[in-house]
């Protein structure tokens, strides 16, 4: 399997196979990475690299064609995306457009929309206000730029990272 | 004492309720709504009592909804918790006249220190002092302009009826006034039933420090301590510790003694605290009183070795308290993290989801008081507030070495929460210091996140985890030919009887 993997700002290309001991064979961005990889149960991957002993709890999410896996461990929390290299150029095109698409920061329900398609925006201009968890937030724009589209009205409930609006 | 007690609340502080009424052998009954059904409060409990649709104002804000619930499952008394209708006089004056026990203050005390403008009025009479603004609610944007020119920016606005940051805005200039009137008032309106809101002069990066006092229906009144609170974001407590860093045994007992006497001037019973701000001389200004239980009740409890709820009652039922203010002796000190389903990352915004994997530390000196299970999904309608992670130290080093020990253990994950934001917190030597103030927060994440040669080990170890993980070859448990399987036990047991496993 070759995957690329993005944890925080940083994309790595991994490539993994899988030994006649049960092993793994890791290539990651192109360097051998020596671990003993174990799983203690469904739930749990231990790997021990160069003597030091690294323990998850880990679990899939994500939708098809898009996995995320969730990792604990070392008082650390983080999804990292994997994705299908060919995945990845698709999605670099779309952001190389003009346009910025405002997603929603968290789940919630939107009260109240701040600009009308058409609109002039200022960078940092409030776009609409979603509440969640009693807490009102502005959506601010990202860029100065035209107000293209709306894709939410206000009352309509939201999932994390669903598309609001696009400004170009 | 009581034989059944209605919880009227959710999450870890209902949880953490039905603990103490099973400690004290009383039949608890948790109450929920529809989003909640499966919410461990609910698991947890005795008896269990739908309110009704899942937004608050259809069920744990509904008065009647609650005081039905307690009709019809026979609840003698009613434990309002933090939050939702724990405040609210009309709420605690209509389970009197239901005939049932409001674990808590009297409607009269709570309407006379409740609202946060009613107690300003109460403090400035008994000359307690106060930050300068309206005493009163401001009724307009106009009336708002017009005491913020007189008083000078920065301001806050804050709710009447608030608590716990919602309806609070800081501001800094004439110009975001009108906006933040009308934010603070519709989220005070969504979050406590009342849009009101007041003004006050702000006071930049002050110290914020509380005294928690607890009242018998005989007129003892005692103070049980304080607790530091400066560590907060969006003005809601994050962190909270006892005792004090740096504070003097003088101002202290001054601050206990101011705390005593506005809840004796409001004829106070049960358990309350009493907010102050404290300025880097020591002055200290009264804030308002929260007329309940706090969220931050543990680290008290873990200093001073007492059980709050269990006290609290026992006092409802009419029982003095079993000790006098000398018999308070505070030893070692304690601190709570609030572990919140929130993004540290995107300005601590709510996160909520599903958690995925969830395994609390242990060991010595922590305590978890969760409201939360793995595969639980945190809903969108209330507080984010997972759980509360407490650590006692006999002294502040002792409990710091704890906390990142614990902090270090903890692995929750599937959604976004503020447990790194706490490591961070520990690593940070104006934190270490006990140099903190409400600004700091701020300070902290204009600092370029710290990182160290551990950090890229670990990036890589999730890398490589993380591929393992997603390539679907995961070994499935190999529950045939594994000796331990109980199935494999019980034939080996009945060979050994004789029975023989090929019957």
């Amino acid at each position: 399997m070759i995957c690329e993997i993005q944890i925080g700002e940083r994309t790595a290309k991994l490539s993994l196979e899988r030994e006649a001991n049960g092993g793994w064979k890791i290539l990651l961005d192109g360097q051998p990475f020596a671990a003993d990889i174990a799983f203690p149960n469904r739930d749990t991957l231990s790997l021990l690299i160069a003597g030091r002993s690294y323990c998850f709890a880990w679990a899939r999410d994500g939708e098809p064609g898009r996995t995320a896996i969730w990792l604990a461990g070392g008082g650390r929390n983080t999804a990292v995306e994997v994705r299908d290299p060919r995945q990845a150029r698709a999605r670099h095109q779309v952001q190389l457009s003009g346009r910025a698409r405002l997603n929603a920061p968290m789940a919630g329900k939107v009260v109240k929309l701040l600009a009308a398609p058409g609109a002039l925006l200022e960078a940092g201009q409030g776009v609409l206000v979603l509440e969640a968890m009693k807490m009102q937030n502005e959506v601010r724009s990202p860029k100065a730029g035209t107000l293209l589209s709306l894709a939410v009205a206000a009352g309509d409930t939201v999932a994390t990272g669903a598309l609001l609006a696009e400004v170009e | 004492m009581f034989g059944k007690i209605l919880i009227a609340n959710r999450g870890e502080i209902a949880v953490r309720l039905i603990r103490a009424c099973r400690d004290l052998g009383i039949t608890s009954v948790a109450v929920y709504s529809d989003v909640d059904r499966c919410a461990l409060h609910v698991l947890q409990a005795d008896e269990a009592c739908r309110l009704g649709a899942s937004p608050a104002a259809d069920s744990y804000l509904n008065i009647g909804k609650v005081l039905d619930a307690a009709r019809r499952c026979g609840a003698e008394a009613i434990h309002p918790g933090y939050g939702f209708l724990s405040e609210n006089a009309e709420f605690a004056a209509a389970c009197r006249d239901a005939g049932l026990t409001f674990i808590g203050p009297s409607p009269e005390s709570m309407a006379a220190l409740g609202s946060k403008t009613a107690a300003r009025r109460l403090a400035k009479d008994n000359h307690i002092p106060i930050l300068e603004g309206t005493v009163d609610a401001v009724t307009s944007v106009e009336e708002a302009q017009k005491v913020a020119a007189r008083i000078g920016f920065p301001v806050m606005l804050k709710a009447a009826a608030g608590g716990g940051g919602k309806g609070m805005r800081l501001v800094t200039r004439a110009a975001d006034l009108a906006s933040a009137y009308a934010l603070a008032g519709a989220e005070a309106g969504a979050a406590f039933g009342d849009a009101a809101v007041f003004l006050e002069r702000a006071v930049l990066a002050p110290r914020h420090i509380e005294i928690q006092i607890l009242g018998d229906q005989h007129g003892n009144l005692l103070w049980m301590g304080e607790r530091e609170c400066s560590v907060q974001r969006r003005h809601q407590k994050v962190i909270e510790e006892s005792p004090a860093p740096r504070l003097s045994q003088k101002t202290r007992e001054a601050m206990g003694k101011a705390a005593v006497a506005a809840a004796r001037a409001a004829n106070y019973t049960n358990a309350g605290t009493v907010e102050f701000l404290v300025d880097e001389k020591e002055n200290f200004y009264f804030l308002e009183v929260n007329t309940r239980l706090q969220v931050e009740h543990p680290v008290t409890e873990l200093v001073t070795g007492l059980d709050l709820p269990i006290l609290q009652i026992r006092v409802a039922a009419g029982e003095k308290l079993p000790f006098q203010q000398a018999g308070i002796a505070p030893r070692g000190h304690a601190i709570e993290c609030r572990v919140y389903a929130e993004d540290p990352e995107q300005n601590f915004m709510p996160s909520p989801g599903t958690i995925l994997r969830l395994r609390p530390p242990a060991g010595p000196g922590v305590r978890e008081d969760s409201g939360v299970y793995e595969g639980w999904t945190v809903p969108l309608e209330y507080d984010p507030l997972l759980s509360k992670l407490i650590t006692w130290g006999e002294d502040r080093a002792q409990a710091v070495a704890r906390m990142r020990r614990a902090l270090e253990e903890y692995q929750l994950t599937g959604l976004r929460h503020n447990l790194g934001f706490f490591r961070r917190v520990f690593a940070d030597p104006e934190f270490l210091s006990g140099h903190t103030d409400t600004g700091y927060v701020a300070r902290l994440l204009a600092q370029p996140m710290p990182t160290g040669p551990r950090d890229a080990e670990w990036e890589q170890a999730a890398l490589a985890a993380a591929a393992v993980a997603a390539s679907a070859s995961v070994p499935a448990p190999a529950a045939t030919t594994d000796s331990t399987s109980p199935w494999q036990r019980a034939a080996r047991w009945a060979a050994l009887q004789g029975g023989g496993a090929g019957q």
